[in-house]
């Protein structure tokens, strides 16, 4: 609990810091606006509030409601934050103790929480975990959905069959790695992105015979600030190694994949190839938003705190499956995540370059984030919907859909009033609340 | 002659939907990557972009301010808010080119946007 503390703590100093020197920031759009700022145009105050407003709904909705669900730490939760602090901070000691008494504050509020609800008469946490049942399930046909968005209906149910097919002959162990079975999704998801990709590289081929290759902005766009980038790698690997180690110690979750999924594998003591498949996910996803950060980040010369996302799978799969769960396992986390985003720095150039050969790969990564929003939402609202209905629904009891009424009531609300939170963030947290509000009735004497 | 209009980010095909419902004939429609949008900006082969993702803030518009400027780029809805349009309006007067929104207000904002701009071009 006290290393839980002092490592996030120290994580959160350093992102604050990182924030503060214009090195890096979480948030995708306040990325590009950090010149403004570094260069002074833009006045510390009016920076932080454009961050402020930015990221605020996203703490509490997306950071505190996948929080609260998986009893996992997320970045959106500790970095976007570290992202308003560290340009609010005038000096930089004052970023470091604004970002580390942030990260030591949630940290310890979200214990306490959980505590009270694991106090409650009628435990509602267990239920919760049948958030996570159909989103990797669904989560994996998100390819098909990019296919069809970006090449239309023919190329689309070509996808779809072939993931299926692919599924099932994972599912049924007639394709393995050298004898050890796959988890069907992973194999699912890999058929479908590889597809994906080949589509948009055969579109991208055809194109470029005819293109014209003088049009290269990019290269005199981005020379000017790459090196800036370069020379904040050594602030950076630490970050990221912490990062990785803070994933591997399995008190982070790092994006809306894999939360609920870790949750649940970690609470049933991990099961290795479970956490392979959710680590397959999120590289995907890392994928997806590779040309959105390199763009920013070779635009502004300002980095992501957590790199192109891949440290986090770095950390809660990678290390432990190549050092195992020990000592091992946690210093390999640290040292790979650091070495990882090193290199990820270092060639960020060339990446940028490679994407300016393939606009429709590029168009890809709209498509793939697109989709996983998508199929995210419909599987969280999904999930919500069973953990609310196993909170008073049960076997003895087969009738009785209070919470899920409830659980309804509160969605519908949020759409009503039009929309304050974000759907990602509304199904989760009304589950939650759903918790509070039944248990509330049970003190009442009204269950 | 009608304004050019690049379209990027997430839900492209309900942004292009929306936008074509709106503006018909007056607006011409390319779907793109918001970084193949900004180019063409640049190089004066379209006028604007709309962009969506999750808070309109974010992602829909982060490439376009890094090659665009910050002061040619706004944010006409956010998530957790309902546009408005005096406001949108008002950023169309000030000569913005990019504009961002959150995925969730695409059918709302996007129409407001398209009519402001027809509107300043003298095309409504």
């Amino acid at each position: 609990m006290v290393l839980k503390l002092i490592l996030v703590g120290v994580l959160c100093a350093l992102t604050a810091l990182a924030s503060h020197m214009g090195r890096a920031v979480f948030h995708d759009g306040v990325r590009p606006i950090m010149p403004e700022y570094v260069e002074g145009r833009m006045k510390r105050g009016e920076m932080a509030s454009v961050a402020f407003g930015l990221s605020a709904g996203f703490v509490v909705s997306v950071g505190f409601a996948f929080t609260l669900a998986s009893k996992l730490l997320n970045p959106w939760l500790l970095f976007l934050p570290t992202d308003i602090l560290g340009v609010l901070a005038p000096r930089k000691w004052l970023a470091a103790v604004f970002g580390a008494a942030w990260g030591v504050l949630v940290s310890v509020a979200f214990d306490a929480l959980n505590t009270v609800f694991g106090l409650l008469p009628i435990n509602f946490l267990n239920s919760l975990g049948a958030l996570s049942s159909p989103v990797i399930a669904g989560f994996a046909l998100f390819p098909v959905l990019a296919v069809f968005y970006q090449f239309g209906k023919v190329r689309g149910i070509i996808t779809l069959v072939l993931e299926l097919v692919f599924r099932q002959l994972a599912a049924m162990k007639i394709i393995t790695v050298g004898g050890t079975a796959i988890t069907p999704e992973a194999l699912e998801m890999f058929v479908g992105v590889i597809l994906l990709v080949v589509f948009a590289i055969v579109k991208d081929v055809g194109a470029n015979r005819t293109r014209d290759k003088s049009e290269d902005t990019g290269e005199s766009l981005f020379a000017a600030r790459t090196k800036r980038i370069v020379s904040s790698i050594p602030l950076m690997a630490i970050v990221g190694g912490l990062v990785a180690l803070i994933s591997n110690l399995q008190i982070l979750a790092g994006s809306e994949v894999d939360f609920q999924a870790l949750h649940t594998a970690y609470q049933t003591g991990g099961n290795i190839s479970q956490i392979g498949t959710v680590a397959f996910a999120d590289f995907i996803r890392g994928l997806a938003f590779i040309p959105l950060i390199v763009t920013t980040a070779l635009a502004s010369g300002v980095y992501g705190v957590v790199g192109l996302t891949f440290v986090y799978p770095i950390g809660y799969y990678v290390a432990p499956a190549l050092f195992g769960n020990g000592m091992a396992g946690h210093i390999a986390a640290f040292v790979i995540g650091a070495v990882w985003i090193s290199l990820e720095m270092l060639g960020l150039r060339a990446i940028g370059k490679g994407l300016e050969n393939f606009p429709s790969l590029r168009e890809a990564s709209d498509s793939i984030r697109n989709a996983m929003n998508n199929v995210l939402e419909i599987a969280l609202l999904i999930g919500s919907a069973l953990a609310s209905l196993g909170m008073t629904h049960s076997p003895k009891d087969p009738q009785n859909f209070f919470a899920f009424a409830v659980f309804a009531a509160l969605y519908l609300i949020n759409e009503a009033i039009g929309r304050p939170i974000i759907r990602l963030a509304a199904a989760p947290l009304a589950a939650i609340v759903t918790g509070v509000v039944i248990n509330i009735f049970f003190v009442l004497h009204l269950m | 002659m009608a304004i050019r209009i690049t379209i990027g980010g997430l839900k492209k095909e309900v942004m292009e939907r929306a936008v074509k419902q709106a503006g018909g004939d007056n607006v011409e429609v390319t779907v793109t990557s918001d970084f193949e949008a900004a180019k063409k900006i640049k190089a004066g082969q379209a006028d604007y972009y709309f962009g969506a993702c999750n808070s309109g803030g974010g992602a829909a518009l982060s490439v376009l301010i890094g090659i665009l400027g910050y002061s040619n780029c706004a944010t006409v809805a956010k998530a957790g808010g309902r546009p408005k349009a005096e406001e949108i309006e008002k950023l169309v007067q000030q000569n913005k080119i990019a504009f961002g929104m959150a995925v969730e207000s695409i059918e709302e904002a996007a129409p407001i946007l398209v009519k402001s701009l027809l509107k300043k071009h003298g095309l409504e």
